[in-house]
């Protein structure tokens, strides 16, 4: 498991696929981080919805990139087909975490240069006082970034080229489901009977609205957000299963 | 007889409403050497995944020993940006190798195949030969059950063939079971213990004239000018041609030594050039 792994991260990181995810979220903090003040809730979670988008591309973009050829000569290598495809999912699983880390470094080194230059680039709104990073938030939203990453890396690999043939329309459908995890909630807004058929799509929506707690901004409310959290781990895992059985039921 | 490894009864694969195998049965020993042969289409490549266990069959069934382990090389190997010496080293770490071994193991196949210089290169920048040489490698840094050869040759240079022939063949002398899919008929002919035809959506046992490898220099290699092409050689020539190959300058043809001369006699009656000749 540990050598597919590695191998994964090496012909992924040769074949250079991963530059555009990485580039287009880096452009997006920057932009993002670059004015201030933010709040620091609000500020982790649309960045973990931005990732959770980005992966939906990257693990798209990372199930379609290895030719049939290469899989199967190391599907023989592994033995086992589940094993090749589950050391897939874990390699995501790390590149949202390497994602993440990002996600949470931007924030705490702008931090750092707002200070620099005598502001500070988080604020509590109820009494507009101004607060830096603090080591439960860095660590929350760290978790948040992982899990959001993650489900959005599932979502985009369960597309794979093996089970949707036709790549034109399944790129389409692909963010098209990514985007309905997002847009969910407002979508049950206007529509109630909506919530009869939304819960398929992926959890980020609720994940989100857990986290938006108008009463308090500078503090995640981690109570409210447990089961979110599990629902978005239960989600990934259960799709990332579904994917790994029809890869193996479709075969060569 | 030999221990049964794999056992295949009443296959049938369908793509796409297409039926590409009907009704194929086949049993295989440890040990044996099976050739496929067929025209491009006819499910050879297919057949080798349902051996495996890549793809299962439509319908039938395969029964495998348990544990079995299969090296693959394929006929197009895909062309990656990794170098042949890192793609090496994580395929021999997949199978268990440590790093040390893996490099011990691919030093010398390297040397075998003459690739030493081209360890560093991408492999996608590699010539076609170069690449099926990096297919090979792969397939032999441990010792299989099985080992399956999809048109295995192509593109490969003499010597590299010769060497790859020998490695197969010490490999199947040691009860390794070789199942291929080839169009050579010299390889068929010095490997293949047993052979069938796919036709018409069925394999059909066809008898094989083994020749022992051990037999040294029983081909020549003889290298044309391209001229107006393979297409335009002598069909009396074309019959004791046992593989041959073209590229933009030259053809070469792979014959029986007994059958040079009067091949060489007829190439330079049809207007070809000679440009080589050495025994392989």
């Amino acid at each position: 498991m540990k050598a597919l792994i590695k191998y994964h991260a090496s012909a992924y990181v040769t074949s250079a696929k991963f530059v555009m995810p990485l580039l287009v979220y880096f452009l997006f903090l920057v932009g993002f981080y670059g004015n201030s003040p933010k709040m620091v809730v609000t500020s982790f979670s649309l960045s973990a919805a931005v990732l959770y988008i980005i992966m939906v591309w990257a693990g798209f973009v990372f199930s379609d990139s290895e030719e049939a050829i290469a899989e199967q000569i190391l599907i023989l290598k592994a033995k086992k087909i589940s094993t090749y495809y589950i050391s897939k999912i874990v390699f995501l699983f790390v590149f949202s975490c390497f994602m993440s880390f990002i996600g949470i470094i931007a924030p705490a080194l702008f931090n750092v240069i707002f200070k620099v230059s005598g502001k500070t680039l988080f604020y509590k709104p109820q009494d507009g006082k101004l607060e830096g990073l603090t080591v439960a938030s860095i660590l929350i939203g760290f978790l948040i970034h992982v899990l959001a990453g993650f489900l959005g890396g599932t979502v985009g690999f369960a597309f794979h080229p093996r089970i949707f043939r036709n790549r034109k329309v399944t790129v389409i459908v692909a963010m098209l489901v990514g985007f309905m995890g997002f847009v969910k909630g407002a979508l049950m807004v206007d529509f109630k009977m909506a919530k009869f058929f939304v819960w398929i799509f992926p959890p980020m929506y609720d994940l989100v609205k857990s986290a938006d707690n108008p009463e308090v901004t500078n503090v995640f409310p981690i109570g409210d957000m447990i089961v979110p959290l599990l629902v978005v781990v239960v989600y990934s895992v259960v799709l990332s299963a579904l994917c790994v059985f029809a890869v193996k039921k479709k075969g060569f | 007889m030999g221990q049964v490894i794999i056992e295949a009864h009443g296959l049938c694969k369908y793509y796409g409403g297409r039926t590409i195998l009907q009704d194929v049965n086949i049993k295989i020993e440890r040990g044996d050497a099976i050739a496929l042969i067929g025209h491009n289409g006819t499910g050879k490549s297919t057949m080798l995944r349902m051996l495996s266990g890549l793809s299962s069959p439509s319908s039938g069934r395969i029964l495998r020993s348990p544990d079995l382990k299969f090296a693959f090389i394929p006929e197009n190997f895909p062309k990656l940006s990794m170098t042949v010496d890192k793609y090496i080293e994580h395929a021999g770490q997949i199978e268990g190798l440590t790093k040390k071994e893996v490099h011990e193991i691919a030093d010398e196949l390297y040397r075998m195949f003459y690739m030493e210089d081209m360890v560093d290169i991408p492999i996608k920048h590699l010539s076609k030969g170069t690449i099926q040489k990096v297919a090979v490698v792969q397939a032999l840094l441990t010792q299989p059950n099985v080992i399956l050869l999809d048109e295995p040759l192509a593109g490969q240079d003499i010597k590299s063939q010769k060497n790859f022939m020998k490695i197969i063949k010490d490999m199947n002398d040691n009860g390794v079971t070789v199942v291929m899919s080839c169009h050579e008929v010299f390889l068929v002919n010095q490997l293949a213990k047993s052979a069938y035809e796919i036709k018409n959506k069925t394999m059909v046992a066809i008898p094989v004239k083994r020749k022992q490898y051990t037999q040294e220099s029983t081909l020549d290699a003889m290298l044309f000018d391209k001229g107006s092409g393979l297409s335009n050689v002598s069909p009396e020539v074309l019959q004791w041609v046992q593989h041959s190959t073209e590229n933009d300058d030259v053809i070469q043809l792979i014959i029986n030594r007994e059958k040079s001369n009067e091949v060489l006699r007829i190439m330079l009656r049809d207007g070809f050039e000679l440009r080589g000749m050495k025994g392989v």
